[in-house]
Order: structure tokens, then C-alpha cells, then sequence
């Protein structure tokens, strides 16, 4: 049972675009020390609740809450001081910047924050902070050799790797990870369970992570919520979702599952998951 | 109301003019996603072509008309849909400059051709009176206008609704390359779509010329802000409601025509309503309705350096040697370079946002007018010349705060208009006020005591220049620096990650305005006296072309932009080479847009390898396809 003052809690998210509705209801918990996926289908609007978490959406119903602060108001700069980090499914790197101040703007954003004075000029102390942690998140990461290097003569892989160090230097309690494994190959996805599973066991970061690589899914996550055309359908251990018929007809498009009978089996899910 | 009727015909006559130009800017606009800055730059040039045939040459008006409204256009059609095809894949940041490039070009090539005066320009269309309304007379050509207006506008409106064509428009704004595989070509949809909008540019500005009975470059090539403005209330999107804005326009501004001859305070205001417009809409609509249409590139990093420490140290040392003795080389053409090197600081605060940023100011001669203005009333204040300076720099920083709103919810294309429109606005409406530039535009701005001779002041600038390079190089190497590096390559990711890029935006561009300012302070006191002529709202456009094509790197495009744009003309002599060198930017700044993904790059090295495969045989003999130069 976790509490619900810890990690990232969304409850009850509604996102529209115009007239679609691209999050219909979307509760999760993601809290520290664990891994938490979050899959489905194309559009199943995994990426629209990530915006809405990290606040580049705004949504128009429903709550995030922060390590206990409620945040669904909150600036993107402002979750981000509060613990929660990101990357893109479309990776946004600073092109113009070598790799190792791309890892060490991760943390100096979070230095300079919203004060002009700290955009301005760093404080003498922030330098020894930003290059520790920016020597640790390469050294975790597996790219200090690559830190002279711009991004763009990178591969895919390098490149994704690039981003989680970035993620990893600004000291975040809690990441949202956007499929971070595609366009990775077998061993650059295995470097990358690896710096995962160190996030979580060893420093207690908790992972929110959307992934369509099942066999990542199955290997590092602790817990699995599935959506489908925006709506929770189904939360529970990775064995469990395997199991899931309901899961399985969302991916397979099976029209004959019933919507009633999906339902029932949602509601056992979530009961099960509850308890 | 029957003394506003007047006001009220005219209104709606020169607002159906603005509609028809906003109309087919919108209408470019959305099938290939290229916003043309030079839109009204070619309703200026159809304008002339027609003053040419009809007044100069006594061809009939409806044979001049046809030549330039529907042949050239059509002509002007086929060549801009070509130019957008180059600017396709390129950074919106770019997609702008370049069609800044047109603007400036073909705004030269007219002053070259034609000269910057007013001519006059009889209304070619019939001024009999059809009916009168309470004694206010309408015309035939009042008629003629409004009717084109409505009927293009229904005419497109049906044509988007009942047509194949107008359903291929409507799908290649949705998807281009799905339009491609159902068997309509793109390509063929944007050509007709540029041949109706230059076909509507042209035809605005003939009509617009008629109606102000005069053609002169600059009104009629910024009759394009009269059509942001129109386009702006649609919201950038609507063709009938671009119309529809295009008549609210006219009539407003008639309104506070009328209104202005009893309240001295408006006086002007009326022929600004259009970019109050744009800038008021633009600070007031959601963010979420304007979105920048078209392929959305991320632009291209400038590479590093290849020279080595060294080399760059010995380049920096040689040139700064060359500064300092160089006005012991030039003789009497002193007075030229110290009005390039008054201009350094300009074009550094400038780069600072372009090159560093990746964002776009069209206003940023504005900044420097407000610069030297201050300065003359601090210095007249009796304030010493170096604290009368820096103070110019500070009062700016309001201006840039101001134009940091805008810069803050918009983006890319946006972020222009509001500029253009903010730029325009302060030069036709500050600018002639005696309190900005005193009486009659003289507001004296002496050069700092001890350092009145050319000579002498030339070192004073040379030292302000060492002092904005010395600013820029400790920003680009600050926390400042890299956020604004972050802040132009992925803005989004930077604020997830916890920095709050309003701020670094608004603290760019007030310093950005500071230094604008200060630059603005330096070039006055070259003079003497300083007046708003001075510092035409062009010359922003021009500002940034030259930056552009001056290189990618921010300190030695500061220092060889204005030695092109001045010094060069200068040594040459010869007025008209001036305008030539004008044209030579704007299509040099077009060239250079186009190229910036390295377009140009993949091209040359296409054509060497086609070149080698040449060399080696026909084909079918085994050819490496190997790129160039990997073997080198």
C-alpha cells in the first residue's frame, strides 16, 4: 500500500484537445523505489498524461499531487523543482552543446530556477555541485567518453543515453522516461535496464516509464498500468498483465471482448491492485 | 453620423483593400505553411509596373491592369511558389529572415528603379458619383473596390467549398504527403494557391495606390501590416474573415481620422490602428490558436570553431590591431567607418538574440531610436556624455521589457509579427511627437567634450564596440549564455528540467534593448543632431538580413555587418550601388535561409558526385558511392 503523500499521484485526469479526448480519467501512482509502467496501444494517450504530469498540459479535470503537493496548477520549471524529471520520446537535446554541458545544464537549470540573479551568474559553490554531478551521471550512464562530442554525430542509442544523463544529473526523486528504449539495439536496451535498475535500487528514484519493448516492460517494471483510447483499462503486475485478456484484446483490437465484460474485468483489476 | 459617412466610405473602400491582400497572404499562408513578409513587397511592385504602363507609357488601365495584376502575378506566383519550396525545411527563425530577404530585395530593386520619392498617381478608376447617401457621394470607384473584395472572398470561399482544387488546397494543409499518394500533386495545389495570393497582392496594390492617389516603396510594401492586421482578427486563418478584418481595419481607422482633428493625442494613430491591431491580438489571443503551420525544423547548430586556440588568439590580436590604426589609413573616409563602428554594438544585441537565442526582433532599430532620444534629453539635462550613455542603455530596457510579453507567449512567426508591427508602430507614431524628438526633429546630441573630432571620437566608438564585444563574450560563457543556447535548440526540455525560460527571454531581451539602446546613443552623437528619420522602421529589416548573410558566429558578424552595410557603399560611391548592394542582402539573406539545414551542402556535394561518376564512366561501371571527402 503506498501513501498517497509519496511520489507522483494522478487522479482522475481529463485532457482534451479540442473536441478529442485524449486522457479520460487516468489515475496512477508512481511512487519512489519502484518502477511503474505505463502502456498501450498507439494514442492510447500515454505521452498526453506524461504532458499533463510535467505540466505542459494543462488538464481540464482532475488532480496531480507532488510528494504531497498538489502541482495540477503548477508551471513545468516548478514540478520540475519539486522533484519530478523527464525525457522525450522525441529526444530534445541541445544540439548546440557539447555532451557534457547538455548533462550539465540538467542541473543547472534546476540552479538557475525562476530568480534573474541565479540566470545571471552562478553562485561560486553551484560550479562543484554541477560538475559532480554532471561526472556522475556520464560515469552512470556509460558516455564519459563520449562527453566532448556534439549530439548530432551521435547514434539513436547515444543520444537517448545523452538525455537520461541529463535527467540523471539534475538529481530528480522522480523521472518520467518516454520510451526510452526505441531506437535502441539488444545491448544499448540492456546498458540501459542496467542504469535503471541502479536509479532505483541503489539511489531510490522512482521510474515512471512509458515503453513499448514488452520484454523491457516484463523485466524492470514493478508495476504496470495499461490505457486504451485514453481510458485506464487495466493495473497490475507485469505477470498479471500479460494474463490480462482485457489487455490483450486492446492490443490485438479484439472487437468481440465485450465492453461490459471489460469493464468487470477493470474493476476486479483494480480492486486486485488495491489490495 | 452623417459627419463620420464620409470617413465611413473611404473606411470601407481602403479596408477592402487590406481585406483582398490578407486574403492572399492567408491563403500562401496555410498551403505551404510559409508566412511572406514580402507579400506586400509584391503588391508594391505591381503597383509600379502598373504606374509604369499606364502613366509613364499611356497604356489603357484595363491593359495595364491585366499586365500587372493577372500576368504578373501569375509570373510572381510561379516564382514564389519555388522560393517557398527552398524554405520548406528550414527553421521558422529562417523561414522568416527569408522572406525578410525578399522584402529588402525587391524594396531595393524598386528604389533603385523608381527612387523613394512619392509619385503621384491619378485614380485610374471612374470618380463619377453612382448614389449619394444623406450628400455623402459614392463612387464608381469605391464600388469597383468594395465589389472586387466581396466577390473574391466569395469566390475563394466557394471555391475551398465546391471544388476539387479548393478540397486539394484544404488536404494539403492536412497532409501533404497523403495528398501526394491519392494522386494530387502538392506541388501543382501550392502553385495555384501562390498564383491566386500573388494574383490578390498585386491587385491590392494597384488598388491601394489609387486610393491613397499616390505610389510610394515603403507604404505599399508595408501595406503587408495592414494585411497581419486583418489576417491577425482571423486569427491567421479564416480567408473570409481575413476580409472581414481587412473592412474593420479601414473603418477604424477612418473612425479615429475623424476623431484625431479634435483631439491632438490621436493625431497619427489612424494610420497605426493596423499594427496595434496585429500587436494588441497577438498579446490577447489564446496561445493555443496560433500555431505555426508548415514543417517544423529544428535549427541547425552553428559548428564550432575549427581554428585552434592559438590561430584564433593571433586572428583576434591582428584585427584589433588593424582597428587601431586604421583610421590613419583611410584618410577623409573616417566619417564612414565611424558610422559602421557606432553600429557594432546594434548588430551584437542583435546577435545576442538571433544567433544565441534563437529568437527575432523586426523592431530592433526602434530600440535604438529610443536609445537616442533619451540621450539627448539626459545630456540636455546637463548630465555628463559616458552617464548620459549608459543611462540611454537603461531607459531602453522598459521597451525590451515590453516586447519580452510577446516574446514570452509567442513564438517563432508570431514573435515577428508582434515585433514588425511594435517597430512601425513607435516610428510612425513616437518618432514625430516633439516630446521624442523635440521640435522639428533636431534634438541636439553633442559628442562627449575632448573627443569632438572624428578622429578622436572614432576611438570612443572603438572602445564601445570592445566593451559590447567584452559583454557578449562574458554572456555567451555565463549561466545566461547556456540557458539561451538551451532556450534555442529545446525550450520545452529546458523547462522540464527546472529553469524558468521566461525569465532568461525577458532578461535577454532588456539587455538586448540595453545595448540596442546605447548603440542608438553612439550613432547620434556622430551627428550632432539626431531626428526620427534617422532610424527608418525598414531599416530593421535590412538589420537583420545583413546579420544574417555577415556569418553565423555573433562577434565577427557584428563587426563585418555594418562594414557591408555602410562602409562599402561608401567606398564605391556611386548612389545607385548602394540600392544594387541592398538587393544583393535581401537575395544573399534569401540564399543563406534556404541553405541553413545545409541544403546547399548536400546539393554541391550531389553534383561532385556526379561529377566523379563521370569522370569514372558510365554507369554500370562499378562506382563507389562513397560521399566526398571521406577519403580525404
Amino acid at each position: 500500500m503506498t501513501t498517497t503523500g509519496d511520489g507522483l499521484v494522478v487522479s482522475g485526469v481529463v485532457v482534451r484537445y479540442g473536441g478529442l479526448v485524449a486522457a479520460d480519467g487516468v489515475n496512477l501512482t508512481a511512487p519512489p523505489g519502484r518502477v511503474t509502467g505505463l502502456i498501450g496501444p498507439n494514442g492510447a494517450g500515454k505521452t498526453t498524461t506524461f504532458n499533463a504530469c510535467s505540466g505542459l498540459v494543462r488538464p481540464s479535470a482532475g488532480s496531480v499531487t507532488l510528494f504531497g503537493h498538489d502541482v495540477t496548477r503548477a508551471s513545468a520549471p516548478a514540478r520540475a523543482q519539486r522533484g519530478l524529471g523527464r525525457t522525450f520520446q522525441r529526444m530534445e537535446l541541445f544540439d548546440s552543446l557539447p555532451v557534457r554541458e547538455n548533462v550539465a545544464l540538467g542541473r543547472e537549470a534546476g540552479l538557475a530556477g525562476s530568480r534573474p540573479w541565479h540566470h545571471l551568474r552562478a553562485r561560486h559553490a553551484d560550479r562543484d555541485v554541477i560538475r559532480a554531478a554532471t561526472d556522475d551521471a556520464l560515469e552512470l550512464c556509460g558516455i564519459t567518453d563520449l562527453a566532448e562530442r556534439r549530439p548530432a554525430d551521435l547514434s539513436t542509442g547515444q543520444r537517448r543515453l545523452v538525455e537520461l544523463a541529463r535527467v540523471v544529473a539534475g538529481g530528480f526523486r522522480l523521472l518520467l522516461l518516454d520510451e526510452p528504449s526505441s531506437g535502441l539495439d539488444h545491448t544499448e536496451t540492456d546498458r540501459f535496464g542496467d542504469v535503471l535498475r541502479t536509479l532505483v535500487e541503489e539511489r531510490g528514484t522512482g521510474l515512471l516509464i512509458v515503453e513499448h519493448d514488452m520484454a523491457l516492460v516484463m523485466r524492470v517494471c514493478h508495476y504496470v498500468y495499461v490505457l486504451d483510447f485514453g481510458r485506464p483499462i487495466f493495473e497490475g503486475a507485469p505477470e498479471a498483465v500479460v494474463a490480462s485478456d482485457v489487455v490483450r484484446a486492446a492490443y490485438l483490437g479484439d472487437e468481440t471482448a465485450e465492453l461490459a465484460e471489460m469493464e468487470a474485468a477493470m474493476e476486479a483489476a483494480m480492486e486486485a491492485g488495491r489490495v | 453620423m452623417k459627419d463620420f459617412l464620409p470617413f465611413l466610405v473611404f473606411g470601407v473602400t481602403a479596408g477592402a483593400v487590406y481585406g483582398i491582400s490578407a486574403m492572399g497572404l492567408v491563403l500562401t499562408y496555410k498551403t505551404s505553411g510559409l508566412f511572406n513578409f514580402g507579400h506586400g513587397a509584391v503588391s508594391a511592385l505591381a503597383a509600379f509596373l502598373f504606374y509604369t504602363l499606364h502613366v509613364q507609357h499611356g497604356l489603357a488601365w484595363p491593359v495595364a491592369a491585366l499586365v500587372s495584376v493577372l500576368g504578373f502575378g501569375v509570373v510572381v506566383g510561379l516564382v514564389l511558389e519555388r522560393f517557398a519550396a527552398a524554405l520548406s525545411e528550414v527553421a521558422v527563425t529562417y523561414k522568416i529572415v527569408g522572406t525578410i530577404g525578399l522584402l529588402v530585395g525587391i524594396r531595393a530593386v524598386i528604389v533603385l528603379l523608381y527612387g523613394e520619392e512619392a509619385r503621384v498617381f491619378a485614380p485610374f478608376l471612374p470618380q463619377s458619383t453612382v448614389f449619394s447617401i444623406q450628400g455623402v457621394s459614392v463612387s464608381v470607384e469605391n464600388l469597383i473596390t468594395l465589389g472586387l473584395g466581396v466577390a473574391a472572398a466569395v469566390g475563394l470561399f466557394a471555391l475551398f467549398r465546391a471544388t476539387r482544387l479548393g478540397l486539394a488546397v484544404r488536404a494539403v494543409v492536412d497532409d501533404a504527403a497523403l495528398l501526394d499518394v491519392t494522386g494530387d500533386d502538392p506541388t501543382r495545389v501550392r502553385r495555384h494557391a501562390w498564383m491566386l495570393g500573388s494574383v490578390f497582392a498585386a491587385a491590392s496594390g494597384v488598388l491601394f495606390a489609387s486610393v491613397q492617389q499616390q505610389v510610394q516603396v515603403d507604404v505599399l510594401a508595408l501595406l503587408i501590416v495592414q494585411a497581419f492586421g486583418a489576417a491577425a482578427l482571423a486569427g491567421f486563418t479564416s480567408l473570409p474573415g481575413s476580409f472581414a478584418g481587412g473592412l474593420v481595419i479601414g473603418m477604424a481607422q477612418a473612425l479615429i481620422s475623424k476623431e484625431a482633428t479634435k483631439v491632438p493625442a490621436l493625431v497619427g494613430l489612424d494610420l497605426n490602428i493596423p499594427f496595434l491591431v496585429l500587436f494588441v491580438v497577438l498579446l490577447v489571443i489564446p496561445k493555443g490558436r496560433l500555431v505555426d503551420l508548415g514543417r517544423q525544423v529544428k535549427a541547425r547548430a552553428a559548428p564550432a570553431s575549427r581554428l585552434p586556440v592559438r590561430s584564433r588568439r593571433a586572428v583576434w590580436g591582428l584585427s584589433l590591431l588593424g582597428a587601431v590604426v586604421l583610421p590613419h589609413m583611410v584618410g577623409a573616409r573616417l566619417a564612414l567607418w565611424n558610422t559602421a563602428l557606432s553600429q557594432v554594438v546594434l548588430f551584437l544585441s542583435l546577435g545576442l538574440l538571433v544567433r544565441l537565442s534563437g529568437q527575432i526582433s523586426l523592431c530592433h532599430i526602434g530600440f535604438a531610436a529610443v536609445g537616442a532620444a533619451a540621450f539627448g534629453h539626459l545630456l540636455s539635462w546637463g548630465l555628463p556624455w559616458p552617464v548620459a550613455l549608459i543611462l540611454a542603455g537603461v531607459a531602453t530596457v522598459p521597451v525590451g521589457l515590453l516586447i519580452a510579453v510577446p516574446a514570452v507567449r509567442l513564438s517563432g512567426l508570431y514573435l515577428g509579427l508582434a515585433t514588425l508591427g511594435f517597430g512601425i508602430f513607435l516610428a510612425q507614431f513616437f518618432y514625430t511627437k516633439s516630446y521624442v524628438f523635440g521640435v522639428g526633429q533636431q534634438l541636439a546630441t553633442p559628442r562627449p567634450a575632448g573627443f569632438t573630432s572624428d578622429l578622436r571620437y572614432y576611438y570612443v566608438l572603438l572602445a564601445l564596440a570592445l566593451a559590447g564585444t567584452l559583454v557578449v563574450v562574458l554572456v555567451e560563457r555565463s549561466r545566461l549564455g547556456r540557458l539561451l543556447r538551451g532556450l534555442a535548440d529545446a525550450p520545452v526540455a529546458l523547462s522540464t528540467l527546472g529553469a524558468n525560460t521566461n525569465v532568461s527571454l525577458v532578461l535577454v531581451f532588456c539587455l538586448s534593448a540595453a545595448m540596442a539602446g546605447v548603440s542608438g546613443a553612439a550613432f547620434a552623437s556622430l551627428f550632432g543632431r539626431v531626428g526620427g528619420f534617422s532610424f527608418p522602421a525598414t531599416q530593421s529589416l535590412t538589420l537583420l538580413a545583413v546579420l544574417v548573410v555577415a556569418g553565423p558566429r555573433i562577434v565577427p558578424a557584428a563587426f563585418l555587418a555594418p562594414v557591408l552595410l555602410f562602409v562599402v557603399p561608401g567606398y564605391v560611391g556611386n548612389p545607385h550601388v548602394a540600392d544594387a548592394l541592398q538587393v544583393a542582402f535581401g537575395l544573399t539573406a534569401v540564399v543563406v535561409s534556404a541553405a541553413s539545414q545545409g541544403s546547399l551542402d548536400a546539393w554541391f556535394a550531389r553534383r561532385a558526385l556526379l561529377a566523379r561518376e563521370r569522370l569514372v564512366g558510365p554507369a554500370g561501371r562499378s562506382v563507389s558511392l562513397q560521399p566526398i571527402g571521406a577519403g580525404r
